[in-house]
């Protein structure tokens, strides 16, 4: 089972800590060196972490553990006004950022007022895409009854974080106390409500990760991302932050769809192209190539029919 | 200063409330305004605004703002003294006396061509600074007023600026009732302080350090 964690410290031996992470068959997600500073997020088997601490320690660094790293999560906020968005949405994507996770921020087209909130279909299928949704709703309890309707039957894991309290939804984790505050968080009291948050979203991977293991994929998708860095020349110059982005199952790709598609479908991973153990699809987010790993026996079945097929057909020939 | 925020959600009227003076605070007019009343209505739903600004407004005088030399018959070189007013008094200048007659050479200097000194000193600038803080008024209550809500009516006199904004058609009997039943009264405190919106934190007891041992 392998844990992800970050490693904050000096830049001077960080390769020593990369090499170390590789030999215990780990894996780095991201690397960032700042001048003297770096900041590496890997992972490594739980049983060898130790060894990686005491290189850490070693080194100056701090190991911080990152429950949320791999993860893609989309912080929703009704609009993209001032009177909506900015301080509390900020502070939950930088929470969620400081656990590891991507956060992509959604303002919806027409998600303003009670009776007359609305959410489309792109927008639906945008916020599917992510692991987790955490959706910022305000103060009133009459409005929120009415509105968290159109919310609640989005096909994705779902946080919903609003003022009123005592308050019970089913179907989603809720997080009271978080409204529409014109200031950022600074105090205790209020950090823990942002670390609710945080926790609230670790639940919901938790649950999500358990049933990805009923039935893994054949290999973690980090590895996936490993080898399309290696072999397709285009992924070597991609411009955004985070050119490969980690989802729990699967990667977004930062590459027009149209474009690299192909490429990228036959890269070679244990054994397998790409095309074979993933989905591939395109994403409602700039034309990006989304990834779903498919799970292992379904892989396994296809690979053993085309193996029988083969022998028929050598057979025929025979 | 005092903001008062009226709803049957008491927590709700209660971030209201602090999203209020939040934005009194930012645009820095809580010296200009007295009073701030809200009313949340959220069965129809409906939000009343109305802001009694302070009556001690200085009227703006020209001989404030310029300085004016005569340089020939009709030609006079203005300088603008407190460029606060620049924007306005350029703009003001030129639908008065013409965008061919005001020339404006340098950033706070003004080149005038045809014009006689009484309409220089006639200039209606008096109202310049009371316009001013209700245009900033007017911002901070569309900061306040719901988004959604953009069914909006000015309810404004001379004493008091007043919005009622709603998401639905907003009716003369629904304004009728908040006025005989809302504004007739007193407006009523909120019983719920800021601490019941953000749970307190936990203090550990603090070990406390004698002088001794802080030599030490």
């Amino acid at each position: 089972m392998y844990s992800n964690y970050t490693f904050d410290g000096g830049s001077y031996r960080h390769k020593e800590l990369i090499e170390l992470v590789e030999d215990l068959g780990g894996y780095v997600i991201s690397k960032y060196i700042l001048s003297n500073e770096a900041t590496i997020t890997f992972t490594v088997p739980s049983p060898d972490m130790p060894r990686i601490e005491v290189l850490a320690k070693e080194l100056g660094g701090k190991i911080k553990n990152t429950p949320l790293l791999g993860t893609e999560i989309a912080v929703v906020t009704p609009t993209l006004t001032r009177h909506h968005l900015p301080h509390p949405l900020c502070d939950i994507a930088e929470f969620l950022r400081r656990g590891g996770a991507n956060t992509n921020m959604i303002g919806l087209a027409r998600g303003t007022g009670r009776r007359t909130a609305q959410i489309s279909q792109r927008e639906r299928d945008l916020i599917e895409e992510h692991d987790v949704a955490v959706v910022a709703l305000g103060n009133f309890k009459r409005c929120i009854d009415e509105k968290i309707g159109i919310f609640l039957d989005l096909n994705v894991p779902l946080v919903i974080s609003a003022l009123p309290y005592p308050y019970e939804v089913s179907g989603c984790e809720y997080v009271p106390r978080m409204g529409k505050f014109p200031y950022k968080f600074k105090q205790i009291g209020e950090l823990k409500i942002l670390d609710e948050i945080s926790s609230a979203v670790e639940r919901c991977l938790n649950h999500r990760r358990e049933e990805i293991m009923l039935d893994p994929p054949v290999v973690p998708p980090f590895v996936v991302k490993d080898e399309i860095e290696q072999q397709v020349e285009e992924a070597k110059y991609i411009m955004s932050p985070g050119g490969i982005a980690l989802r729990l199952n699967g990667l977004r790709v930062k590459l027009p769809f149209d474009v690299c598609s192909d490429a990228i479908l036959q890269v070679r991973v244990a054994g397998f192209t790409v095309g074979e153990i993933c989905t591939i699809e395109r994403s409602r987010l700039h034309n990006h190539i989304l990834l779903d790993m498919r799970p292992r026996s379904m892989v396994e079945s296809a690979f053993e029919s085309t193996m029988q097929a083969e022998k028929i057909s050598v057979l025929g020939e025979v | 200063m005092t903001v008062y925020v009226e709803s049957e959600d008491e927590l709700g009227a209660l971030a209201m409330k602090l999203l209020t003076e939040d934005v009194i605070t930012n645009l820095a007019i809580s010296r200009s305004v007295v009073d701030v009343r809200e009313y949340i209505d959220l069965e129809v739903p409906i939000f009343y605004i109305e802001v009694v600004p302070t009556k001690r407004i200085p009227r703006v005088e020209v001989k404030d703002v310029l300085t004016v030399k005569e340089t020939g018959t009709g030609c006079f070189d203005v300088e603008i003294v407190n460029e606060r007013y620049a924007p306005q008094l350029l703009e003001l200048m030129w639908s008065e006396f013409g965008e061919d007659n005001v020339h404006q050479i340098e950033r706070n200097r003004l080149k005038l061509t045809k014009i006689n000194l009484e309409d220089i000193m006639n200039l209606p600038i008096g109202e310049m600074k009371k316009n001013e803080l209700m245009t900033v008024i007017r911002d901070m209550i569309f900061r306040i007023v719901p988004i959604g809500f953009r069914v909006i009516r000015n309810l404004s006199n001379d004493d008091k600026i007043a919005y009622i904004a709603s998401e639905n058609p907003i009716l003369d009997e629904q304004i009728q009732w908040i006025e005989d039943n809302v504004l007739s009264r007193q407006p009523r405190e909120l019983s719920i302080d800021r601490t019941e919106l953000i749970p307190e934190r936990e203090t550990k007891p603090r070990r406390i350090v004698t002088y001794k041992e802080d030599i030490i």
